[in-house]
């Protein structure tokens, strides 16, 4: 008896040790992750410090193949897309409102070199099958047919059809796809969340309750896994146009899968890559297009109007950044120059 | 009075302590050997380890394992993004094809790799 009231405050002891040393090494943030393919991109979702945050992940990725699959893929037979560039017409209140909502920033962007209907220019310049530089004539047709691409919506019925352009929603597709997740997260209440679809990041809250996400900006110069800076933001969305990853060369010139709706072909200008921040993801996704499109000087313009940030890399590996983003964005790689835009 | 702790139960606690914490050390920063994952459509078709000479092919993609490195030696898919992105041994690195819906990504985590990617 005289032992065991002896023992007593040692066991006391160990057992404060033992959670100690258990809250030390396991108290780490919990996290549950879901990966998925969707919009010809991996898909991923991190939610942080949530219970049941794999079921949410997987709502999430689900949400964006439902998507994908019904509305925006130009290769699934059963979707919407694919069914108006071959003839049919579709009835859908999602689709309706979202080409609307993707007229309205065309529109208000005033740029003329964006498209929507850039599928005949793809399949002309065969960027993804190897690359061919088309005739004038075959670029004459498919522009003629571009003009023609009129697209109409029914405002009572929902019912849409289009001209004879081929419609390619991929440009805000994968934006899209991370607005679509990140709400879904929301519904379920979830504060802290990261969604990845190919190079498009939508992020809310905290990775680990108190710092900002860090997110990596490809080096356009070298390969996947290459980053030349790092972005330190939270509660937004991040997309990066560029022509390193589809695009064919011939005669020194590479040809990008960007497309110039006023001449049918590539974009060619200064620009290697365009990253823009934005309040939402078919925004930022469709602004790095739009501004890579345009050029230099009209697309910070632009930026400006929709009151979205920018790093824009160029050619010669000068970076042009946005003044909101100076104390957040950490330049990993000398070789770039980078200044602030006024 | 009799003393609640004595000094024999001082240095026990302060052994317990010392050896508890080591064995987590050890436990922890054991080289359990590197190893990647492949999915394919996200699903993980196979877990390779970084220790041994192999060769895979998923979906086109032919995933070579050599000296501690991981690339892509050949694929189907014509934009070939996935082979121009060279060796990968870092924990986080990846490679994807696209085209093929296949990723290859090293495993663990590494705190000094950002959160995500943009480009």
């Amino acid at each position: 008896m005289e032992k065991l009231k002896k023992a007593l405050p040692v066991l006391a002891l160990l057992l404060v040790v033992v959670v100690f040393t258990v809250s030390l090494f396991g108290g780490e943030v919990k996290t549950s992750t879901a990966s998925g393919f969707a919009m010809g991109s991996p898909v991923n979702v991190t939610v942080y410090d949530t219970k049941n945050g794999e079921d949410y992940c997987n709502q999430a990725i689900e949400r964006i193949k439902y998507i994908d699959d019904n509305f925006l893929s130009h290769t699934f037979t059963s979707s919407a897309t694919y069914k108006l560039n071959n003839g049919g017409t579709v009835k859908s209140e999602w689709l309706a409102e979202y080409l609307n909502k993707c007229f309205d920033l065309i529109h208000q962007s005033e740029s003329n070199r964006f498209t929507l209907f850039s599928g005949e220019f793809k399949d002309l310049w065969k960027i993804e099958d190897g690359g061919y530089i088309p005739t004038s004539d075959e670029l004459a047709k498919v522009l003629e047919n571009h003009e023609n691409s009129l697209i109409a919506i029914d405002e009572d019925n929902n019912e849409i059809s289009i001209g004879t352009g081929k419609l390619d929603l991929g440009a805000l597709g994968k934006g899209t796809a991370c607005d679509e997740a990140l709400e879904t997260l929301k519904k379920q209440n979830v504060k802290n969340a990261l969604v990845t679809v190919g190079g498009t990041v939508g992020m809310i809250g905290s990775p680990d309750g108190k710092s900002d996400f860090s997110i990596g900006v490809r080096n356009p110069f070298g390969n996947q896994n290459d980053y030349f800076a790092v972005l330190s933001i939270t509660d937004c969305f991040v997309s990066t146009s560029g022509d390193y990853e589809k695009y064919f060369e011939r005669d020194g010139v590479r040809y990008s899968h960007i497309f110039d709706a006023t001449t049918g072909k590539p974009v060619q200008n200064d620009i290697s890559s365009v990253t823009v921040v934005a309040e939402n993801g078919m925004l930022s996704d469709f602004l790095s297009t739009v501004i890579y499109a345009e050029g230099i000087e009209k697309g910070v313009k632009i930026a400006e109007d929709f009151d979205a940030s920018v790093v824009i890399v160029n050619k010669d590996k000068s970076v042009l950044i946005s003044e909101e983003l100076k104390n957040k964005f950490t330049l990993k790689d000398d070789s770039f120059s980078v200044s602030v835009i006024e | 009075m009799k003393k609640l702790i004595t000094k024999k139960d001082f240095v026990l606690v302060i052994i317990v302590l010392v050896v508890s914490l080591a064995g987590l050390i050890l436990v922890n920063s054991a080289d359990k050997g590197k190893t990647a994952t492949i999915k394919v459509d996200g699903e993980v078709v196979e877990t390779l380890s970084l220790n041994e000479d192999t060769l895979v092919e998923f979906n086109g993609v032919v995933v070579t394992c050599e000296n501690g490195e991981i690339y892509v030696k050949e694929s189907t898919c014509t934009d070939k993004v996935c082979m121009r992105s060279g060796e990968i041994s870092k924990s986080g690195e990846g490679i994807i094809c696209a085209p093929n819906r296949v990723s290859i990504e090293i495993d663990g985590k590494n705190t000094d790799l950002p959160d995500a990617m943009t480009g």
